[in-house]
């Protein structure tokens, strides 16, 4: 149910929106600290146990980077490299479970999405990019309640 | 005749959010839930149910009409308090009936734009916000049954949000000499329409 390429999509998305908001050298710093360590974490080999925690842990971690995309520039900033590891720790243990690492390797340049984010947002369009991330963490919401609710088959449509 | 910058981005917005909507299904029953899920199943279906779709365009052209901070405050509020909504529904925490609050939704927003009313930025926060509970409630209760939970979540979410930048887009008529007028008059119908889907609410 929680499989495939899309949680590790929209967290490196997620955190390519966040660096949007910080300096050139923070936004590759970030980057580049959250493929490391993504890499690193995918290497090794995590209990089958820690699923549901670890699909848990990555939409919490997509709702902070979202919502720290809120706050102002400078507290962004500061927070935008240990958010960048945490979400290359999450992204590394999604990898590590999956049977397709190689999806790893397709979603980290969701993360590069802070190149064009960054040119929007010195031209006065930050608030796009803040709308964007109000879905992701509507998204994360809504696949954090899912994670914790047993799927109970079939059920008719509220309109049927 | 000379069109200046304004009717030119007015025109293009409209032309925009005219074409987002011509996928939108006439009908009003959604369609694309239970067992078919995914990205596309999710994406499509609040087009295919025009209670919802009417409702989300009416949260971009009253945030429009409100200016800012609420053109983007309302956007963003929508999409979290719908997945609380959403998280209620799964959780079984029952509500007043949804369907009924859905079609209220159409009939307020209606109005808010037929009389223009630009309320206090908290009081209009939370009539958005309890209408998007409603909302996300409906959807939470079939959600968990989507073959593809995630990716129906982030389509649902995606398109929820394109309608709503659509409602921005046709918001910007009002630049336009008698744009507040059409407007108006498109919050009018909205507010008619959902008198009928209160109706039908009414007598299921």
């Amino acid at each position: 149910m929680n499989g495939g390429i899309v949680p590790s999509l929209l967290l490196c998305a997620t955190l390519g929106l966040l660096l949007s908001f910080t300096t050139q050298r923070i936004a590759w710093t970030g980057f580049a600290g959250m493929a490391v360590t993504a890499l690193i974490v995918s290497l090794v080999t995590l209990p089958a146990g820690l699923a549901n925690l670890i699909f848990v842990g990555v939409w919490v971690s997509i709702i902070l980077t979202a919502g720290l995309t809120y706050l102002p520039i400078a507290v962004a900033r500061r927070w935008a490299i240990p958010l960048a590891t945490v979400a290359g720790i999450m992204g590394g243990a999604l990898a590590s479970l999956s049977d397709r690492k190689s999806d790893l390797l397709w979603a980290l340049p969701a993360s590069l999405l802070f190149i064009p984010g960054r040119w929007i947002v010195a031209r006065g369009f930050g608030l796009g990019i803040k709308i964007v991330a109000s879905w992701m963490i509507a998204i994360a919401l809504l696949s954090t309640f899912v994670s914790l609710t047993p799927t109970p088959g079939y059920k008719p449509d509220h309109m049927e | 005749m000379q069109i200046n910058l304004t009717t030119r981005r007015a025109i293009r917005a409209v032309t925009a959010a005219a074409l987002m909507l011509a996928f939108a299904s006439p009908a009003m029953a959604h369609d694309g839930t239970g067992l078919a899920g995914g990205f596309a199943a999710g994406f499509t279906h609040p087009l295919s149910g025009f209670d919802h779709l009417l409702a989300m365009v009416a949260v971009g052209i009253w945030g429009a009409f409100l200016g800012r901070p609420l053109v983007y405050a309302l956007p963003m509020l929508f999409p979290s308090a719908m997945a609380l909504g959403g998280g209620i529904g799964m959780a079984g925490i029952p509500l007043p009936p949804v369907e009924l609050g859905i079609a209220i939704s159409v009939v307020v927003l209606g109005a808010m734009i037929f009389f223009a009313l630009r309320l206090p930025v908290l009081v209009a926060c939370a009539i958005i916000a309890v209408f998007a509970l409603f909302h996300g409630y409906a959807h939470g209760l079939e959600l968990p049954s989507a073959a593809d939970p995630i990716g129906y979540s982030a389509g649902f979410v995606l398109c929820t949000g394109l309608l709503h930048l659509a409602g921005i887009a046709l918001g910007t008529l009002r630049t336009l000499p008698a744009g507040t007028l059409a407007l108006r008059g498109v919050g009018g119908v909205m507010g008619l329409v959902g008198v009928w889907f209160t109706f039908v609410a009414l007598s299921a």
